[in-house]
């Protein structure tokens, strides 16, 4: 038998899920079969976002860059893991603090202070026009995988380090006795068995720049966007 | 020789765990550090690996120094503690994976690793992964991974700790008999003075960072350097006490207020003297036998406890108030096994005492 405070919990969290999370995700879900006009069913939204090409252009702008921000943050966060938990790097636990900071920071402020370095007017887009780079600015494609990168990267970091300190050293301490150099061993031995991580830091990732409304609301000027288009139709 | 150790120290932060360590090792030895836990052994053992670098001191394959050698280039094979066989990889990719590493030519690879796997009893289980495989079968892939490469010096850390007892008395005579065969010069870390004693050529015994004796196993059991090797290997009854009197060939030890012979000595009456006498060097008389006939120190005492384990039987006899001896009794018929409480009649002989000066 169970105890009566284990079931108790399992009651508050099946409240909890019921209130929280299926019954606005049941309101969207029927919204989307309602138009005033047409009554209580009708497929015309569908109908509707299949057939403007500009909704179209923002699924795949919003899943493009999901997918690319997934893959830069892959990029520095990965390198960045691997370093912090196998090196003998000074203040490695404040490190790992200041790197949750950005996910703490409202996206949309990030964004503005990107712009205040390299926007139109940036300092740096002044000083790099001033030593003869044509930086045009931050805006558009590139700026918005930019600054995800910036600002989700501690998903993967943080999930990868926990793999990283969790995974048996002597594991890739096997690998070099064989005869495999440091590189061949990370390729061979370490990454295999953190990509699981790896991967569901980037689905993270992913994720969150595609349901991100202030970054490309700043950022993306006219790009059309799902989240920015879904807010503008509202 | 194929392997030399020259003085090395090494430190973490305060703490000097190998202390000023010099070693030889011969081509094809089985060599065995021994000691308790934080002596110091596997440091050395990772120092020879490469994964650490010693503060002072050499080491030497022939005649290349490989202090700045990193371990890929070592040309040393390692079984851990904990396997380390890569979880993501088959049995035979296991296997191959030095072979890769080190860049065999490609029809070499299959034939050596089948080889090598056949040699540790693993065939059939080539495509299993390591998740399918039991302890003692992860610890036979890891070995055959590291001999597959055919390494300079095999270094093996406490690979058996991991296995139940019976397995592990198996296993350690597989790992000898490969030895054997293969003539692979080896360095094996344990804390197990058993296991050192069963499958060593020659054992280093440490503590606190230091060797304290290396030798034969017989040797290092019958004849330790000091008291704390004589502690660590097998079980022994410790006596001090001070001389009373002594004849041509031995000299008489009184340890509170007991009498027992030891071997002579040329110090004067009255000093301080320390020694030990193995369990296996005592005889229980039967009633019909008298110690002088054997050539035995005789003494008396009554039995506070009996521990029966079939092929011997553990004694302790009280001779008096505080002095209790542990004594080994091999090979009784049931009928004439002790009781506790009985009082006995036994003896050893004065030549098998060691004796310590330090």
């Amino acid at each position: 038998m169970q105890s009566p405070f284990w079931r108790l919990t399992a009651l508050l969290i099946i409240i909890v899920f019921v209130f929280f999370l299926i019954i606005p995700i049941a309101k969207i879900m029927k919204g989307s079969f309602q138009t005033e006009e047409a009554g209580p069913f009708t497929l015309k939204n569908y109908k509707d976002f299949a057939s403007y090409r500009s909704y179209w252009r923002s699924f795949f702008n919003s899943v493009f860059i999901g997918l690319a921000s997934a893959i830069t943050t892959i990029l520095v966060g990965v390198p960045l893991a691997f370093i912090v938990s196998r090196w003998n790097v000074m203040g490695k636990a404040l490190i790992i603090t200041l790197s949750t900071l950005p996910l703490m920071l409202p996206s949309f402020i990030s964004a503005f202070v990107w712009i205040i370095l390299l926007g139109r007017q940036g300092m740096i887009t002044h000083f790099l026009r001033s030593i003869g780079i044509p930086f045009e600015s931050i805006y558009g494609y590139f700026g918005l995988i930019f600054v995800f990168t910036c600002q989700l990267y501690p998903y993967v970091f943080l999930m990868t380090i926990s793999a990283f300190s969790t995974m048996d050293e002597s594991i890739e301490e096997a690998a070099k006795v064989l005869g495999s150099s440091p590189l061949r061993t990370f390729i061979t031995v370490s990454f295999p068995l953190v990509l699981p991580s790896i991967l569901s830091g980037a689905l993270l990732v992913f994720m969150s720049s595609v349901e991100n409304f202030g970054v490309p609301m700043i950022i993306g000027e006219q790009m059309p966007i799902l989240a920015v288009s879904a807010y503008s139709s509202f | 020789m194929s392997l030399r150790v020259v003085g090395v120290t090494k430190r973490f932060g305060d703490l000097v765990a190998v202390n000023k360590v010099s070693l030889q090792i011969e081509r094809g030895e089985f060599f065995t550090l021994l000691g308790p836990s934080g002596c110091g052994k596997t440091t050395l053992l990772r120092s020879i690996a490469g994964f650490n670098q010693p503060e002072e001191g050499e080491i030497y394959f022939y005649e290349k120094k490989m202090n700045k050698v990193p371990p890929h280039k070592r040309d040393v094979g390692m079984v851990f503690q904990n396997y380390a066989v890569f979880p993501h990889l088959s049995v035979y990719d296991n296997v191959i994976y030095g072979l890769k590493a080190k860049k065999t030519a490609a029809q070499e690879i299959g034939p050596r690793a089948l080889k090598a796997i056949e040699m540790v009893r693993l065939k059939g289980l080539e495509k299993r992964l390591p998740s399918q495989l039991s302890g003692g079968q992860l610890q036979r892939v890891a070995i055959a991974r590291a001999l597959v490469v055919e390494p300079e010096v095999l270094l093996m850390d406490e690979p058996l700790s991991n296995l139940d007892a019976k397995l592990r008395v198996e296993t350690r005579s597989e790992i000898r008999a490969l030895q054997q065969n293969l003539k692979t010069t080896t360095i094996y870390v344990t804390h197990d003075q058993e296991e050192a004693l069963a499958i060593s050529d020659r054992i280093a015994v440490m503590d606190f960072g230091k060797i304290q004796q290396v030798g034969r196993p017989w040797e290092i059991y019958t004849n330790p350097a000091n008291r704390f090797v004589a502690e660590f290997i097998g079980t022994t009854n410790f006596f001090e006490g001070e001389t009373v009197s002594k004849n041509e060939d031995s000299t008489l030890v009184s340890v509170k207020g007991v009498e027992l012979a030891i071997p002579r000595q040329e110090e004067s009456k009255g000093s301080q003297i320390s020694f030990a006498i193995r369990p296996e060097a005592f005889r229980v008389l039967e009633d019909t036998e008298t110690s002088l006939t054997k050539g035995l120190f005789p003494l008396k005492g009554r039995i506070s406890s009996v521990e029966y384990l079939g092929t011997l039987t553990k004694y302790e006899i009280e001779l008096a108030e505080g002095v209790i001896l542990k004594v080994n009794s091999y090979d009784i018929e049931p009928d004439k096994l002790k009781q506790t409480g009985e009082t006995v009649e036994f003896g050893y002989d004065p030549k098998r005492v060691l004796i310590y000066k330090d």
